[in-house]
């Protein structure tokens, strides 16, 4: 049995210490940027759970994600007096719901259809979100006040910085912890057998369809709890949620990141905001510099920078034992 | 009654008809070796009967019912199992957990979300037993990748073993291994499955010869002769159509 040694639980509680403090710490727009990677991250880490668990490339991610994020804003404008946390309730069942019908449709395609097939379906999704104008505002996208969260202590208002952190910390957080704990559980396991040799776990006693459907329909609900937290950070939701581009930059992260770790993809998430945020102010051709990045990670890191991560660490090793 | 019954099977594959009416049971506990040359159809029979595809005519009787609809996953849950002539194993994953892949199944822990399968003492225990019984406990945490050839196959008789199936089909378990291996192979084979229902395939007749209660030859489609073991020794039709082949 492991027990966690004193040094993980140092930084472990060192991390935890600094995260609650970073509203203290941090000026208004940095703050917004860690929110912002916090929902990033848990994005990229649902969808390595498809990529580098279960050897599914999918191309669609951002649909889900797209999903969770229209879904909060056309919720709280149209259900007056609706929570906050109903709001959230919908857009994750209505993603769910989403994920059961495109996971049932794509259980018989494999490998390179696959992934065409969930491209494809994301642009079905952002048709919708263009022409159904009504509904999703179409180019013009919808803008939203949310409620306050009223809790037993206080009152926690999502249009106020430190609140939004705090929420997007202690939910997303939260999920996080779920996804990690996730990859250790029966569940997790067969994800792991699904992407070694799928024909040997039928022969083994497993109905791979169903092993399939649930993560496709689990990796999709946090993908949309990401995309529920984004609109709410937000006050606002464009195309841009559901979009292409939405689905490369999830790609991009969990690459950049490092689909080998858990971890990987969260360091992707916040490396990713971070360049993205810093380059951006330099540059309107950001993206360029980015793919290049990209590019180089591939190339000369391919294990991404969790990848580079390890590599050092078994360096540092070698170095101080052979002192 | 027995436990497998195959009847009239045939199969064709876009006009090439592979199993042209094959016909065999076997019985509990029984050990039935099918031999013949390669081509025979050996492994396409064992493809139907674990339900990797349907025959084109014919029935599967497993346990008093016919099976010919059921997919493989079902086929495994009734408590047939199959071992592969090309090592098919969860390559990245260690020793224990491709054994656990099968327990878990078993016990029917196949998708739960909040049993953590390796904190489960009785159920790391019980992969660890099944894994003395193949000689690989020393082994467990070892990828399956690094792993030696003979270790390799001796785990595909373990992940199989894991679903404690009530028959078991191998398909050639002694495939590529040296001499001394098959004989550690041969007499691992007989020690784990006394109880159990078998079908093996197999080319080495050392092996068959030690493992098999009865033995059908096939050739070309059709089931030539069974019976018990001297009975095909001593059998003309047999020595003409695949024994004396080897000898020549």
């Amino acid at each position: 049995m492991k027990t966690l040694r004193p040094r993980t639980l140092a930084l472990v509680g060192g991390a935890l210490l600094v995260l609650l403090a970073a509203p203290k710490l941090l000026p208004v727009y940095q703050l917004r940027l860690v929110t912002e990677a916090i929902i990033f991250a848990l994005y990229a880490v649902s969808y390595n759970l498809l990529l580098g668990y279960a050897g599914l490339l999918s191309f669609g991610h951002a649909m889900f994600f797209g999903v969770g994020a229209f879904a909060t804003a056309v919720a709280l404008n149209h259900i007056a007096g609706l929570s906050l946390l109903s709001a959230m309730g919908l857009a994750l069942l209505t993603t769910l719901l989403v994920g059961l019908t495109v996971g049932f449709l794509l259980l018989r395609v494999k490998g390179t259809p696959f992934s065409l097939l969930t491209l494809a379906f994301n642009a079905l999704f952002l048709a919708i979100g263009v022409k159904w104008h009504t509904v999703t505002g179409g180019d013009d996208g919808l803008s939203l006040s949310a409620p306050k969260l009223h809790l037993g202590l206080g009152v926690l208002d999502p249009s106020n910085g430190p609140d939004i952190y705090y929420l997007t910390l202690v939910i997303l957080g939260g999920a996080l912890l779920f996804c990690w704990r996730f990859t250790r559980t029966a569940m997790g396991h067969s994800v792991l057998l699904l992407r070694e040799n799928e024909e040997r776990m039928r022969f083994l006693g497993y109905n791979t369809n169903v092993t399939r459907l649930i993560l496709f329909v689990f990796t999709g609900v946090l993908a949309g709890l990401a995309g529920s937290f984004y609109t709410l950070l937000n006050a606002f939701v464009s195309l841009d949620a559901v979009s292409i581009d939405m689905t490369t930059k999830v790609l991009l992260m969990t690459y950049l990141g490092g689909t080998a770790a858990f971890l990987g993809p969260v360091l992707g998430a916040f490396f990713y905001t971070y360049v993205q945020d810093y380059l951006s102010n330099l540059t309107d051709n950001w993206p360029l510099i980015m793919g290049l990045i990209f590019i180089v990670m591939v190339l000369f890191a391919p294990g991404g920078l969790s990848g580079l991560g390890k590599d050092l660490a078994a360096r540092l090793k070698r170095a101080t034992t052979a002192d | 009654m027995g436990i497998l019954r195959v009847s009239e099977l045939k199969k064709d594959f876009s006009g090439l008809e592979v199993l042209v009416g094959v016909e065999f049971e076997v019985g509990q506990r029984e050990k039935l070796a099918i031999i013949g040359p390669n081509g025979a159809g050996k492994t396409t029979l064992f493809n139907i009967i674990s339900g990797k595809f349907p025959p084109t005519s014919g029935e599967v009787i497993f346990k008093g019912e016919n099976i010919n609809a059921l997919p493989p996953h079902a086929r495994a849950r009734q408590g047939m199992a199959r071992s592969f002539q090309i090592t098919n194993l969860f390559q990245k994953l260690s020793v224990l957990d491709n054994v656990l892949a099968g327990v878990r199944s078993r016990r029917g822990m196949r998708h739960g979300m909040f049993h953590e399968p390796l904190r489960d003492h009785q159920l790391v225990a019980e992969c660890e037993t099944l894994l003395e019984r193949v000689g690989l406990l020393d082994l467990r945490d070892t990828p399956v990748q690094e792993l030696a050839y003979g270790q390799q196959r001796a785990l595909e008789l373990g992940v199989t073993l894991a679903l404690e199936p009530e028959l078991i089909l191998l398909d050639e378990p002694t495939a590529g291994m040296s001499r001394q291996e098959t004989e550690e192979a041969t007499s691992m084979i007989k020690r784990v499955t006394e109880s159990i229902a078998c079908v093996i395939i197999e080319h080495d007749m050392n092996v068959v010869f030690s493992l098999a209660d009865r033995i059908a030859v096939l050739h070309y489609g059709v089931i030539l002769a069974c019976g018990q073991p001297e009975e095909i020794r001593c059998d003309q039709r047999v020595k003409d159509a695949y024994l004396g082949e080897e000898e020549s």
